[in-house]
């Protein structure tokens, strides 16, 4: 029994948090684009490449635990590789395998299918994890405001991301109590305590809330909180025309590989 | 079930997020309401919101072995409604793609439309009619969550369907397949997360029954006394 951290912590230092979070947001999101929108597996390749050179290499994330996050997308990804393969293609028929009686034949659009759709969610895994390993929540807060997100919408997202480690710490300490107890030690057992922690969980962030209210009241709360943004950084020229050749480069690349395929 | 980033082609990934948006906004319209009348509602909801995300980083206890998490939608569903649920997990959904590498920002909007939305609205229809039909409660609690998962399962597999057709036998040929290959881990995980989501509602009905009459989940009649 254990709860899953979030990588948030490599936010807070690695060698890229003094870019500005506009730019960091603003390359992650071309590099998306590109990746859903390319025709063939060679952009999103080249794409991995990069995202992968700035994350590892230049803000420093350790190698073991960029590969560690990868295994999500992977674990989602894997199964539904050989489905396309085998149902979805026209074509010509590669070869043919015998399951349970059922032949199935894997065709060369179904492979390549295949192909482009594992490229699209390397790509796209490893430009989410630029924005997820460099920059810090509450400065992608900033960048939402700035984009004119509604107000309660940004407010209501910081309240949560605040409380979300609140909660795990509860979370943790609960679970730390129950497995001296003998809790969890049985399968039967291992129901029970998970209901405790979840329906004590929601009680005590319900009383949390309670008395984060009363004491918000007597310091004059009114229904809005007020924030100030500390990074006013501007994104200056050079890197974002860098970005934007680097952007045009991929569409192209995208573009002239697009009846590229392996099989 | 998130469906992970770069998955979904255009026109698909927006498409998803011009269902989703429209209907975000909309809990965010009602809650703005609430809120004007009710100020200390907002961080009750903002706690809330943790807490759905909190309990979907829980692993579960599981039969299948596989690392399987309680989606957690069918219990905000029966607590907060359909459209304070829509609101809290397009937060969270956003927050599991940029802390925890589940599902995407590409994929957000047919995340949410799935997770949030269109899953726990179906099990709150089950919810409601079994509240009608006066189904005994933990029946009712474990259709709602088992009918949730399953649900958000079922749309996921018609968006697979849609954005990636068979070439013989189209959306339909394509949706069985995606029906059939994710329901080793979905079916079983909705069992369990009906079964750990009674167990969840049992304990809030012994412990604080007050507070559910006072949102509405349950009647006075069927309050717990603990003093």
């Amino acid at each position: 029994m254990h709860v899953h951290h979030p990588f948030d912590i490599y936010t807070y230092n690695n060698a890229l948090k003094r870019v500005p979070p506009h730019f960091k947001v603003l390359v992650s999101l071309v590099a998306l684009l590109i990746v859903v929108a390319s025709p063939s597996f060679v952009a999103p390749i080249a794409i991995f490449g990069l995202m992968y050179f700035l994350t590892v290499v230049k803000a420093k994330i350790p190698n073991k635990v960029y590969l560690k996050a990868l295994t999500a997308p992977l674990l989602f990804t894997i199964p539904t590789l050989p489905l396309m393969a085998f149902f979805f293609g026209g074509g010509d028929v590669l070869f043919t395998v015998n399951i349970l009686g059922f032949s199935l034949a894997a065709t060369r659009d179904g492979f390549n299918l295949a192909l482009l759709v594992a490229s699209r969610v390397i790509a796209g895994s490893a430009s989410l994890f630029f924005l997820a390993f460099t920059t810090p929540m509450t400065e992608i807060f900033g960048v939402m405001r700035a984009l004119k997100f509604p107000s309660l919408f940004v407010e209501i997202a910081m309240m949560i991301y605040r409380y979300i480690f609140v909660l795990i710490e509860e979370a943790e300490q609960m679970i730390f109590a129950q497995n001296v107890r003998l809790g969890y030690n049985t399968y039967k057992r291992s129901y029970e305590s998970f209901g405790l922690l979840v329906s004590n969980l929601f009680i005590r962030s319900w009383q949390k809330g309670e008395r984060i209210f009363r004491a918000l009241e007597a310091r004059g709360y009114e229904g809005q909180f007020v924030f100030s943004d500390q990074s006013q950084q501007k994104i200056t020229f050079l890197p974002l025309s860098i970005l934007g050749a680097i952007g045009i480069g991929l569409v192209l690349l995208a573009y002239y590989t697009r009846g590229l395929t392996i099989f | 079930m998130h469906i992970m980033e770069g998955f979904l082609p255009g026109p698909w990934w927006y498409l998803w997020f011009v269902f989703s948006v429209p209907v975000v906004g909309y809990g965010l319209w009602r809650m703005k309401k609430v809120v004007e009348e009710n100020p200390n509602v907002k961080i009750l909801l903002a706690l809330a919101g943790a807490f759905v995300f909190v309990l979907s980083s829980l692993k579960l206890p599981s039969v299948t072995g596989s690392c399987s998490h309680p989606t957690g939608t069918g219990l905000s569903v029966i607590l907060f409604g359909p459209s304070v649920t829509a609101l809290l997990s397009s937060i969270v959904l956003l927050y599991q793609a940029l802390l925890l590498a589940h599902g995407g920002l590409t994929t957000w909007g047919a995340n949410v439309a799935s997770m949030g939305i269109l899953g726990p609205l179906v099990g709150w229809l089950v919810f409601i009619a079994s509240r009608k039909v006066n189904l005994n409660m933990n029946l009712a609690v474990f259709l709602t969550a088992a009918v949730a998962d399953l649900a958000t399962y079922v749309v996921t597999s018609i968006q697979l369907a849609v954005a990636f057709p068979a070439a013989t036998g189209g959306v339909l040929t394509s949706f069985k397949a995606f029906f059939v290959i994710f329901a080793v881990t979905q079916v079983p995980l909705a069992i369990v997360e009906g079964l750990v989501t009674v167990v969840i509602f049992k304990y809030l009905v012994e412990l604080r029954s007050d507070l559910l009459v006072h949102m509405n989940v349950i009647k006075p009649a069927e309050e717990v006394s603990t003093e």
